[in-house]
């Protein structure tokens, strides 16, 4: 039963996929489900309020000030954007490698890479202080004579890379999405059959189908492979093009293009161990993903750990006394405390990943996963705060706190992500059903690719 | 019936409608439809309409719109008297600056009488006499005095308390109301008094003047306790004097020495070469002291027999004196001491030295403060005995000013038949007052001025008077049963100032020009050494009680101007708080009675308490207390609501509460004169907590020890040596930027201009005029006490302070800080919307309507000197929307700001000097900050152009550009400041 290509437990039959995963589609939402998206709805409306609240007043609700422009905003921009590289690196990079583990949570971490990448993509707009002109950092034809956008920004950058990330990510998840809408159609009846069959675009399951399909998902895949990366580079060059020590750094797109999969992997793992326990989908999300995705964790977390120990060497090493001041600031200056966090949960707490048990043991993995999490939004926090509070001249030094505004707006930021992501699992299959009946071990013994089951998996 | 006929007459009318006879499909019904709910959505969105808009039929003289008039007045914020300027934009003033031909205040002008245009527009000002409280008219307030009048000719008391007056029409105008009353008086008090000054000279010289101090003749300064370049009588003259020594020229470089001793950290002991910290109220025993020094080395008899031991070494005393001595003629010794024995032997000491004449000047003396404590002791005793028929009160503020007799003033002024306040709001005095005349702010009215005998001027009106408020001079004259316009009563005593022949052409100059000279009567009698020396100084007290000095604030002084918003707001010069006064104490002092900057603490003098707020103050004497004066002035409760509400805003005051405390009730008057410093007191902690508002955070240049390299490590973001360092290599404390190669293209062409400024940091005092001179410039709104606490304070120009711990003590280093108008602008590169952008002459061009608010520009400025609208801070419709700069757009919420080099100014010139066909010549274009500069820190001019006055500054040895090695390529050039020491 678990052999090395065995990732999905409990001798599934395509069949049983199929009714495992869409037949709680059909049922009605269980009571917990209401509570939860209650719970969700209401962090969100208190976001809601703060967003309208800054909207009406001004940035003046949030703690910021002249020497700290930037504060819970971006870092929760940056924040949000990091937690959806998972799902882009899932789906695309790891379907390049033909990771097998991957089909059982693609699906849902290329939702939580939607759903996380609207979550950013609020911050941008409201952290302005006339959000309403947002549409200016367009460049569209205007009536406004030479105006056009500059694009020697990186804050342009960020629209172009963000917005196509936003793009190709939905495109990519929804065109995952055919076969199994096209499977729920031929399992509903009246006005959601309507519905769905309107959503599967007349997909047949046919061969020709099929090959059109497995083209186009792998060009896809490659469309957004180079996503991956180059989104969070271009989200680094908002800090790494600035002249701010500690902003100032060559190592930050790597740097950040690691972190941002640390993290993403982290909350995969944190959404994954709970869902499968709530949906009842331990035999398809294993302990073996489980252990898979802790390895990557583990791996990303050497990386950033590797980055800021090499930021210290560099601020040491280059003699700049501003930058130098900037670290040791940031180790023991008033801010500190935020900074050792990140330490310990992105650094030294994941290296209990190193143990087998650990790693296969869900309830271990969420909490460090919970872990890497508050460290990665300290680790952003640390960036942008701690290199503005004190840069070059005395006496703009600054310190900062946030107001309960921004509180609200952060917590809102995960209402909006969980409400979403409920409304997600409700009436969309969390798990690929075409793609993982591609690699079950029961039926036709051990197909080699996903191809051959796909077509199988459409018509069961 | 008739609706109906009606009806049928309107369709009977010939149609006037294009829509009646053409043919209307379904399209173009849409087409109208749609443009009708368009056209009246949008004219739905704007502000209402504007309902009383009424043409000027008859409109101002040589009122051109859109050009601004600037007429020549007298500064009437404070009674030092400085030339100002007032520019008019379409009849209505809005800017105050110098008036660079003005003798004594030599163009500059200082922080409050830049905001003093603010005031103009107050819209708490009286407009109208008020009787018991009510609004009332002049001819009711009129009779109502005549009759306290009538009553007084027949021996009852009437008694005129004022501040000090120099204008000769007032005095006069006082003169004629007294004359002929039995018991009459004029009073006049400071609230910062200098009466000592008076009463020495009287005794030492023979007559009771405050000489005119020459500091620019001076090539060593003592000063003992006196803030002459920040609150002292005229510290805009004194600044501009003061300047005169302070650049190393010559071969070997020679600059003035400036000592200072002092218990405070005051701005000019913050400028001083040395500063040395002596006990509060110990003034007069080291005056003794340095006279005696002096005698014995002038070989005269030393004027003392025995004087108590000094507080400082005696080797010490003798270096100064030997310093003085060696410049003797040249040597000037000032005393802020409101104390006679520490006048006296001031006097002694400039006697020896040869200053009378050459520093300190008795002919053409000062007039700018001639207040009498005695005379004021009397009368608070008078007013307590109830002697007093009619008071007419003044130019001051004895309420909030001077300690009542038995501690009410609400009790003493109950006793006098009629008391009648001259004042421009309803303040402490005023509102115990029967009858409140206001007047005029000073830009509203005719007056006249006399701050030095011998350098007299008229100050005109430059807008109609608001209401219906009566000058000073008018109401005495109607008092005095002759009424007389105020003009026509300063035309008659200036055709005796200017003689009947060619009159008319002499006063059109002396308005046009805004001051006249003549010469001054001849000087004082001769020294008269035993009544000099006649008073021996007493010696310190023992025990280690607290001393208590009550001192001034730049911005608010005696706290006339307690109620513009742009003074509270502007940082103190040395500690950089606003909104507040505060119990500062050194960092031992401190540390002893277990308080923090913003803890509470109790300050008694003799069962007077004070609950004030702590503020660590480096460089301060251990055992003293220093609270300012001339805060919890009454209508500062208005700024309850000053600052933006919000879910976390507080108010800048608490409701019902003051701006700060008023520690005038600490004030004691001992053998008749005010006493401000050396009181003793009791300090103790008082539980709780007021927190302060400072502009600042950090304080120093050394980095916090903890994160340090090495200890001490500093950066040099302003550069400093010593004398003897600067005359071994004029680069002295400048080491240079090393250049790097570029990546960035030249921008800037040499053909081109390039807007430079350069900063001197040995003339820059950090009095602050720049700060507020440029706040009403760019029309930048204050924000309110709480916002510049979260450090989002919106002035465009900040002086940074930070504090230097030496072996010579504490030393302090001010540096104005702007937009520095790189080259190779940070903040250019990082907008997405390009709304700011280089311009071919060197300018950073904030474009607000384009700016979206990203802020990445100002986390980009290594200098973080751009400022955020965080809120909308300007209200629509309020009064004080008029002191508006036309020139300079209003930033909404949610756009970036920052200093423009006044590119208003620069667009002027250029255009002006395009309508002339000339060419822009250097000097024409001056910034606001360079124009205010009492001592001519700032120069603004193109660098490119190798003759201007700013191309020089930057050749200079001492230039540098703060870091330079980043390579932006700033605009902004700093000359390196250089102490007069031997060693740093």
């Amino acid at each position: 039963m678990s052999g090395p290509d065995c990732w999905i437990e409990g001798g599934k039959t395509p069949a049983d996929v199929t009714r495992d995963i869409a037949s709680p589609l059909e049922r009605g939402p269980s009571p917990s489900w209401w509570v939860a998206l209650a719970a969700s709805a209401a962090l969100f409306g208190i976001g809601a309020w703060a967003l309208a609240y800054t909207a009406w007043k001004g940035i003046g609700v949030w703690g910021l000030n002249r020497t700290v422009g930037w504060a819970f905003d971006i870092t929760n921009f940056v924040f949000w954007i990091g937690i959806g590289h998972a799902g882009t690196l899932i789906s695309a990079i790891l379907f390049l490698f033909r990771q097998k583990w991957r089909t059982s949570v693609n699906r849902s971490a290329e939702a939580m890479t939607l759903f996380a990448v609207a979550c950013a993509g609020i911050f941008p707009i409201i952290h302005m202080g006339r959000p309403w002109l947002a549409f200016w950092v367009f460049p569209y034809p205007n009536v406004r004579g030479p105006l056009w956008v500059n694009f020697n920004s990186p804050l342009l950058w960020d629209v172009f890379a963000i917005s196509t990330y936003f793009t190709i990510s939905a495109v990519f998840w929804y065109v995952g999405l055919i076969p199994d809408l096209a499977t729920l159609r031929d399992r509903a009846c009246g006005a959601r059959r309507r519905i769905l069959a309107a959503l599967s675009l007349g997909w047949d399951g046919s061969m020709r189908t099929w090959v059109h399909y497995e083209s186009a998902y792998l060009l896809l895949a490659g469309l957004a492979t180079p996503l991956v990366i180059s989104v969070h580079t271009i989200v680094s060059f908002d800090f790494a093009t600035s002249v701010i020590p500690g902003w100032h750094t060559t190592i930050f797109p790597p740097y950040f293009v690691a972190g941002a999969i640390f993290s993403g992997m982290s909350m995969v793992l944190t959404l994954m161990i709970v869902a499968r326990k709530v949906a009842g989908l331990e035999e398809y999300i294993t302990e073996r993903h489980i252990d898979a995705m802790s390895k990557l964790v583990l791996a990303t977390s050497w990386m950033v750990g590797t980055a800021y120990a090499t930021e210290f060497f560099v601020a040491w090493y280059s003699g700049n006394p501003y930058e130098r001041f900037v670290f040791v600031n940031r180790a023991l200056g008033p801010m500190a405390w935020a900074y050792w966090t990140m330490v310990c949960c992105n650094v030294l707490i994941p290296q209990l990943l190193w143990r087998g048990g650990i790693r296969r043991s869900a309830m271990a993995v969420f909490v460090i996963g919970i872990f890497v999490n508050v460290g990665m939004w300290f680790e952003r926090f640390v960036i942008i705060v701690t290199s503005l509070h004190r840069d070059f001249l005395p006496s703009s030094w600054s310190s900062y706190a946030p107001t309960i505004v921004e509180l609200s707006i952060f917590a809102g930021s995960f209402g909006l992500f969980f409400t979403l992501f409920l409304l997600f699992c409700r009436f969309l299959p969390m798990i690929a059903m075409a793609e993982v009946k591609g690699i079950l071990s029961s039926g036709h013994g051990h197909a080699k690719g996903p191809t051959a089951s796909r077509e199988r998996g459409a018509l069961a | 019936m008739s609706e109906l006929k009606g009806r049928e007459q309107e369709q009977a009318e010939p149609s006037w409608s294009p829509l009646e006879d053409a043919r209307v499909d379904r399209r173009d019904f849409l087409k109208l439809a749609g443009f009708f709910v368009g056209a009246s959505a949008l004219s739905a969105c704007s502000r209402g309409a504007v309902n009383k808009a009424i043409p000027q039929i008859v409109g101002p003289e040589e009122l051109v719109p859109g050009k601004a008039l600037w007429y020549a007045t007298t500064c009437g914020g404070c009674s030092a008297g400085c030339g100002a300027l007032v520019k008019a934009r379409d009849g209505r003033p809005v800017k105050l600056e110098g008036n660079p031909e003005h003798p004594l205040s030599r163009g500059g002008l200082c922080p409050i009488g830049q905001a003093a245009v603010l005031e103009l527009y107050d819209s708490k000002r009286l407009l109208s006499p008020l009787l018991r409280g009510a609004a009332s008219s002049w001819q009711a307030v009129d009779a109502e005095v005549a009759g306290a009048l009538r009553r007084a000719r027949s021996g009852a008391a009437v008694r005129v308390l004022t501040g000090t007056i120099h204008s000769p029409s007032t005095r006069r105008a006082i003169a004629r109301l007294l004359e002929g009353l039995p018991d009459a008086k004029h009073v006049a008090y400071d609230a910062l008094s200098a009466c000592a000054i008076r009463d020495a000279h009287a005794l030492s010289h023979g007559r009771r003047a405050l000489p005119r101090y020459r500091f620019e003749k001076a090539r060593s300064i003592v000063s003992l306790d006196a803030d002459f370049l920040g609150t002292w009588i005229s510290p805009v003259e004194y600044a501009a004097g003061w300047r005169a020594g302070r650049v190393p020229l010559g071969n070997p470089a020679r600059m003035s020495y400036h000592l200072q001793l002092e218990s405070r950290m005051s701005l000019t002991g913050a400028n001083a070469d040395r500063r040395i910290v002596i006990p509060a109220g110990s003034e007069a025993l080291i005056a003794a002291h340095l006279a005696d020094h002096l005698a014995r080395r002038a070989g005269v008899r030393s004027p003392y027999s025995s004087l108590p031991k000094p507080p400082l070494p005696a080797a010490e005393l003798a270096s100064i004196a030997g310093r003085l001595w060696a410049e003797r003629g040249e040597a000037l010794v000032v005393s802020g001491a409101n104390d006679l024995a520490a006048q006296l032997a001031v006097n002694h000491a400039n006697e020896l030295l040869g200053a009378y004449g050459k520093t300190v000047n008795l002919r053409g003396a000062s007039q700018q403060r001639l207040g009498d404590d005695v005379a004021a002791a009397e009368l608070l005793e008078e007013l307590e005995a109830g002697k007093v028929a009619l008071l007419i009160v003044q130019g001051c503020n004895p309420a909030a000013e001077l300690p009542a007799p038995g501690g009410s003033w609400e009790r003493i002024l109950s006793r006098v038949g009629l008391v009648v306040a001259v004042s421009s709001h309803l303040d402490e005095t005023a509102s115990k007052a029967a009858a409140v005349c206001p007047e005029p702010h000073f830009l509203e009215a005719w007056s006249d001025a006399e701050p030095t005998v011998g350098i007299a001027a008229v100050a005109q009106p430059a807008v109609r008077p608001a209401g219906s408020t009566r000058p000073f001079v008018e109401s005495l004259a109607a008092w005095a049963g002759r009424p007389q316009k105020a003009l026509d009563q300063l035309r008659s005593i200036w055709r005796q100032r200017l003689g009947p022949a060619g009159f008319e052409e002499a006063w059109a100059k002396v308005v046009h020009d805004g001051w006249h000279a003549s010469t001054p009567e001849k000087g004082a009698g001769a020294f008269n050494e035993s009544a000099a020396s006649s008073l021996q100084p007493a010696s310190l007290p023992d025990g280690d009680g607290f001393r208590l000095v009550l001192y001034p604030k730049a911005a608010m002084l005696e706290g006339r101007h307690a109620q513009n918003p742009w003074l509270q707001e502007l940082p103190d010069p040395v500690t950089k708080v606003v909104w507040d006064n505060y119990a500062a104490l050194s960092p031992a002092a401190a540390k002893s009675l277990g308080v923090e900057t913003g803890e509470l603490v109790r300050v008694s003098v003799g069962g007077q308490t004070l609950e004030l707020p702590t503020l660590v103050q480096p460089g301060q004497h251990d055992r003293a207390v220093c609270v300012a004066l001339g805060y919890g002035r009454a209508g500062t409760e208005r700024f309850h609501d000053f600052a933006p509400r919000w879910i976390s805003g507080k108010p800048t005051v608490a409701k019902g509460e003051r701006v700060g405390r008023n520690a005038s009730g600490q004030l004691r008057f001992e053998s008749g004169r005010l006493v401000y410093s050396g009181l003793l007191a009791t300090v103790e902690k008082a539980g709780g907590r007021r927190p302060l508002a400072c502009a600042q955070e950090y304080h120093s240049l050394a980095l916090p020890t903890r994160l340090a390299e090495k200890p001490g490590e500093s950066r040099d973001i302003v550069r400093e040596t010593t004398l003897a360092e600067y005359r071994k290599s004029p680069k002295a404390g400048n080491p240079g930027a090393h250049s790097a190669a570029s990546l960035w293209p030249k921008s800037l062409r040499e053909g081109n201009r390039r807007w430079a400024m350069a900063v001197d940091l040995n003339l820059c005092t950090g009095c602050s005029a720049c700060v507020i001179a440029c706040q009403a410039e760019n029309n930048i709104p204050a924000v309110g006490k709480d916002e510049v606490g979260r450090r989002r304070d919106l002035q465009w120009l900040r002086i940074d302070r930070y504090y230097a711990e030496s072996e010579e003590g504490v030393s302090v280093l001010h540096q104005p800080m702007l937009c520095q108008q790189c080259g190779n602008a940070p903040c250019e590169s990082v907008c997405p919307v390009v709304a700011i952008s280089g311009s071919e002459d060197g300018l950073n061009q904030q474009t607000y309507n384009r700016c979206v608010g990203t802020r990445y520009c100002a986390n980009n400025c290594p200098y973080k000197v751009r400022r955020f609208n965080w809120f909308e801070y300007r209200k629509a419709g309020a009064a004080e929307n008029l002191a508006l700069n036309p020139d300079v757009t209003i930033r909404s919420r949610g756009v970036m700001e920052k200093c423009s080099f006044c590119v208003q100014r620069i667009q002027e010139a250029k255009i002006e000097a395009k309508s002339r066909g000339e060419t822009l010549k250097d000097g024409q274009i001056r910034p606001a900050c360079q124009q205010s500069c009492p001592t001519q820190a700032i120069v603004f001019g193109d660098a490119h152009d190798r003759a201007s006055e700013v191309a020089g500054r930057m050749a200079d040895p001492r230039r540098y550009r703060v870091l330079e090695e980043l390579h932006v390529d700033p605009a902004v050039g700093y000359l390196t400041k250089v102490r007069n020491r031997d060693k740093a």
